[in-house]
């Protein structure tokens, strides 16, 4: 059954192309010390010089080879957004599977708690809290951006959770006396898998453009090589009036495209298993 | 009495990426004006498919493969859609399957009957109101629900009001796809009722497509057993009920208790239907039949002999294959 | 109605959430944000300010947290948001007026033509799956949902703006033009805008598009809409009377999140053209650690989103018969 879920996983175009970019950009976060030509965070150069064959994108204002940066930039933002996928995915898990699944007081309070958390925009939050975190890193821009991302994968998973529930096979558990923590693992989470698969790039997705968006303002740790913050010191240093249009093009693409694979294969998921999707 | 309706070796099923069901096979039939005819069958047996198909509503994945349809003189395959389209409703309709669904939830009732008689008629909007009215009264449903929402009607109401409205333009034929299945028996009987005193009275013809062979024992003039995508045997009602032929149909017919006499074992069919993705060499019906033969039912497809006027049956027990292996 | 209650109600109570984390925050954070702000400010404001802003903040510690809290909400009811730091000694409502009409403008005109457009076409490309121009529109449309609003902006502006000068590049009018309303200002104003709404609209509508197609193609395999096909209605009137008008059901029901979404994107656009909305504002008051201001400010979009999600769950009653007479 997986295999086969597997094997016309594969014959889609949109699984296909998205699959390719995440893993070009996985070989180029591993292969980064082979693949750049030069440290990241050295000074050494000229800077803000425009492309030339020494610099493919040209340098920063502080002499930085700005190829190198987006190469090494990789690294940092690719596993943020995986990472952060990955925490608000647990976190949509918790709060949706159990709303669903028990039912009563407990869904009505989480579902409350979604609710509200689902209308409260994203980015101001994200801006608010940020902004009274002192210490700014990595760890914060992951911590900001799960907490308020949760809320729609939560809401997806409980109503999944409550249609499984009332399936006969989880009832026939429920009768026969099992624990409901087995109920919930061995039945309700393995009939769930394919979905909260597709809500996990969801997540990456809404991971990676809220990271460059929060970096982009400076409320991340402008030291970080990420693309989000090369963006941060493009703006800064007014890029776009100096034309050095590919200092901001580039490693905004590298952030487009990384989200794009991410929104292909979410894409890719739900066609998979939502039939009335499929293309004949 | 003329002919209404012509199918001949009619095919069709449904194209999935990894197979291709093939749910209708080589059905042939003709319907007279004003008959009724009931097609009964298990689920599965491709009624529903058959029925669709002839409509011209089969929607990928479903596609008719091959075959003729002629209504009243037109190729109904052959035809452009647009064509197509002006001939639905005013010549032929067709009630669907549960049709819990088959309204639109969010558009009030009296809008849903108006349009199919707007676009295929130039009736003036003040007597739109007036028919739709007319309509109700014929299905016993009070003419207040044309401002009513589906969700505000029972069951059994919106099965009515569906009906209504498949009468709206007064159509030779109407075809009804399990229509009273989802209701209680009560409900059901009333229906009918209804259905039979409304064809009387319009001489419409009727396909009736059911698994509930009693119903239709009744109320059709002649019945068609559908099994595996084919039909197996056809004959007037009156005439299936006294002498069912087929091993199948003879297991239909005995599946339900009598209402009154002597308690009786009641005899299923055992097994369960072929699968329609493969080929099916010899008879279809061979792996449940209490009758078969070996080596004949098994290897040859058996074509249909008329064993008395209007009866019709695919079996080799009434073939010379099969008589001549008997002896 | 008891749909409208439960909504008005939801409206209250996420509006006291929003209060309360707008209050909880700043006494929350490791660091004590509140006192590194005060002891910034110390040598530059007087010490009346310096009192106000540590009774805002709960520096104070002569009350309780409850009566805090109380005087907070009263304040908030009130409409006293106190003095913004970073435009001192202007209060912070003064700010918020003259800021919300740009955004409300900017942002309000821009999501109505994303939402039409993104239906529209959404309806369309649902109908017609097997044409090139929907093979051709998801693709597209799928890569503008997946980037960062803020670099779009800047390439837009960078492209647009410097190099074809087309447009200006900052501002939310000419400053040459005299004060007034007169119609060498208008246009000014409406020219001025046309990039960071153009910016919004690009980016938002993918995201109505995408949902309005699914939901097209979910309702087209209902029975409903098979029937409507049997009943040999016209293409054009199943497309719409039949299909769309139950697909657009979710938008709505969605809105409030799809609206954040948009507020989101809205906001770093502003802060790329230097568009002097509510984004931008927001910004400054972060780079400036002005507390009052950025409270005020997520308050005001708080509301600004509960409003709009609360319209359009009245819309969803009017669209859907099944909430008006509560049935399931």
């Amino acid at each position: 059954m997986i295999m086969d879920q597997i094997m016309s996983f594969f014959k889609i175009k949109k699984s296909v192309a998205g699959m390719i970019i995440l893993l070009f950009f996985i070989l180029v976060a591993i292969l980064a010390p082979y693949i750049a030509p030069y440290s990241p965070t050295s000074m050494e150069f000229m800077p803000l010089e425009h492309p030339n064959s020494q610099h493919l994108l040209g340098t920063t204002a502080t002499g930085q080879d700005i190829f190198s940066r987006v190469i090494w930039g990789t690294r940092l933002s690719l596993s943020v957004g995986i990472i952060t996928g990955l925490i608000t995915i647990a976190l949509s898990i918790m709060m949706g599977i159990t709303a669903g699944y028990f039912g009563g007081i407990t869904d009505g309070i989480l579902s409350m708690i979604t609710n509200i958390f689902l209308v409260i925009p994203g980015l101001p939050l994200m801006i608010i809290i940020a902004a009274y975190i002192t210490v700014k890193g990595v760890m914060t821009i992951i911590i900001v951006i799960s907490i308020t991302g949760w809320a729609w994968g939560a809401r997806v998973l409980r109503s999944q959770a409550m249609t499984l529930k009332s399936r006969d096979f989880i009832k026939a558990s429920v009768i026969v006396g099992e624990k409901s923590s087995h109920v919930i693992f061995s039945d309700i989470l393995p009939n769930m898998l394919s979905l909260i698969v597709a809500e996990f790039f969801g997540s990456a997705l809404y991971a990676v453009l809220s990271e460059a968006g929060l970096e982009f303002l400076g409320l991340g740790d402008a030291n970080a090589v990420t693309w989000g913050t090369i963006l941060y010191w493009a703006q800064n240093n007014q890029a776009i009036l100096l034309g050095q249009w590919q200092w901001i093009a580039v490693p905004g693409l590298c952030i487009a495209l990384l989200g794009t694979s991410f929104a292909l294969l979410n894409f890719a998921v739900d066609e998979l298993t939502n039939p009335k999707l499929r293309r004949r | 009495m003329k002919t209404l309706l012509k199918v001949k070796d009619f095919n069709a099923g449904y194209v999935l990426t990894s197979q291709r069901i093939h749910a209708v096979k080589n059905v042939t039939f003709k319907l007279d004006n004003g008959e009724f005819l009931g097609i009964a069958g298990e689920s599965g047996c491709g009624k529903s498919t058959l029925a669709l198909g002839i409509a011209g509503l089969l929607n990928p994945p479903g596609e008719v493969f091959s075959g003729e349809v002629e209504f009243d003189g037109k190729n109904l395959l052959k035809m452009k859609n647009d064509s197509l389209r002006k001939l639905r409703w005013k010549e032929f309709s067709i009630v669907f399957q549960s049709s819990m669904n088959v309204l639109n939830p969010v558009i009030k009732i009296k809008s849903q009957m108006f349009d199919a008689i707007q676009y295929h008629t130039n009736m003036p909007s003040n007597h739109l109101e007036e028919r739709a009215k007319e309509l109700l009264e014929l299905v016993n449903v009070s003419p207040k629900y044309l401002e009513a929402y589906p969700h505000q009607l029972s069951g059994g109401m919106k099965q009515r009001v569906v009906i209504a409205m498949a009468l709206s333009l007064n159509p030779k034929l109407i075809i009804m796809d399990e229509p009273t299945t989802a209701l209680d028996v009560v409900v059901q009987r009333n229906i009918l009722q209804e259905i039979d005193k409304l064809r009387k009275k319009f001489g419409f013809s009727i396909i009736f497509i059911t698994h509930d062979l009693s119903l239709l024992v009744e109320i059709s003039d002649t019945i068609a057993i559908m099994y595996a995508g084919q039909i197996v045997e056809k004959a007037p009602s009156t005439k299936l009920y006294a002498k069912p032929l087929h091993p199948y149909s003879y297991g239909l017919m005995h599946s339900f208790p009598p209402l009154v006499g002597k308690r009786q074992r009641l005899h299923g069919i055992a097994g369960h239907p072929p699968d329609l993705t493969e080929d099916i060499e010899g008879c279809p019906f061979f792996e449940r039949c209490t009758k078969r033969i070996n080596g004949v039912c098994d290897k040859a497809k058996p074509s249909f002999i008329e064993i008395e006027p209007g009866h019709i049956v695919a079996c080799h027990l009434y073939d010379e294959e099969g008589e001549s292996s008997a002896k | 109605m008891k749909y409208v209650l439960k909504r008005i109600t939801f409206f209250i109570v996420t509006a006291w959430v929003a209060l309360t984390i707008n209050f909880i925050l700043p006494r929350m954070m490791p660091g004590n944000p509140a006192q590194a702000m005060i002891a910034k400010f110390h040598g530059r404001l007087n010490p009346q300010a310096i009192h106000a802003l540590k009774i805002a903040f709960g520096i104070d510690v002569q009350k309780n947290l409850l009566l805090q809290y109380i005087d907070y909400i009263k304040r908030i009811l009130t409409g006293d948001f106190g003095i913004s730091l970073s435009f001192f000694p202007s209060p912070v409502n003064q700010i918020l007026s003259y800021a919300i009409p740009w955004t409300l403008g900017l942002v309000g005109v821009s999501t109505v033509i994303a939402f039409s457009i993104g239906t529209l076409l959404g309806i369309r490309t649902a109908w017609r799956r097997e044409s090139t121009s929907s093979g051709i529109i998801i693709p597209i449309f799928l890569f503008l949902n997946s980037m960062p609003y803020f670099w779009f902006a800047l390439l837009i502006s960078y492209l647009f703006a410097f190099k074809l000068k087309w447009f200006p590049l900052v501002g939310a009018y000419s400053l040459n033009i005299p004060k007034g309303f007169n119609l060498a200002r208008i246009a000014s104003i409406l020219y001025h805008a046309i990039l960071p709404a153009c910016t919004i609209i690009i980016t938002a509508t993918g995201g109505w598009l995408l949902t309005m197609r699914n939901n097209m193609i979910s309702v087209l395999s209902d029975d409903y809409v098979a029937f409507a096909q049997a009943k040999g209605l016209p293409d054009k009137v199943i497309e719409y009377k039949y299909a769309a008008r139950n697909a657009i059901l979710p938008s709505f029901t969605g809105f409030a999140m799809a609206l954040g979404f948009v507020i989101s994107g809205a906001l770093l656009t502003e802060i790329v053209f230097s568009y002097p909305g509510i984004g931008y504002i927001l910004y400054q008051s972060v780079l400036n650690l002005d507390y009052p201001l950025m409270q005020a400010i997520f308050l005001f979009i708080m509301i600004a989103v509960l409003t709009a999600n609360f319209i359009a769950d009245l819309f969803y009653a009017l669209l859907d018969p099944r909430v008006r007479t509560g049935a399931e």
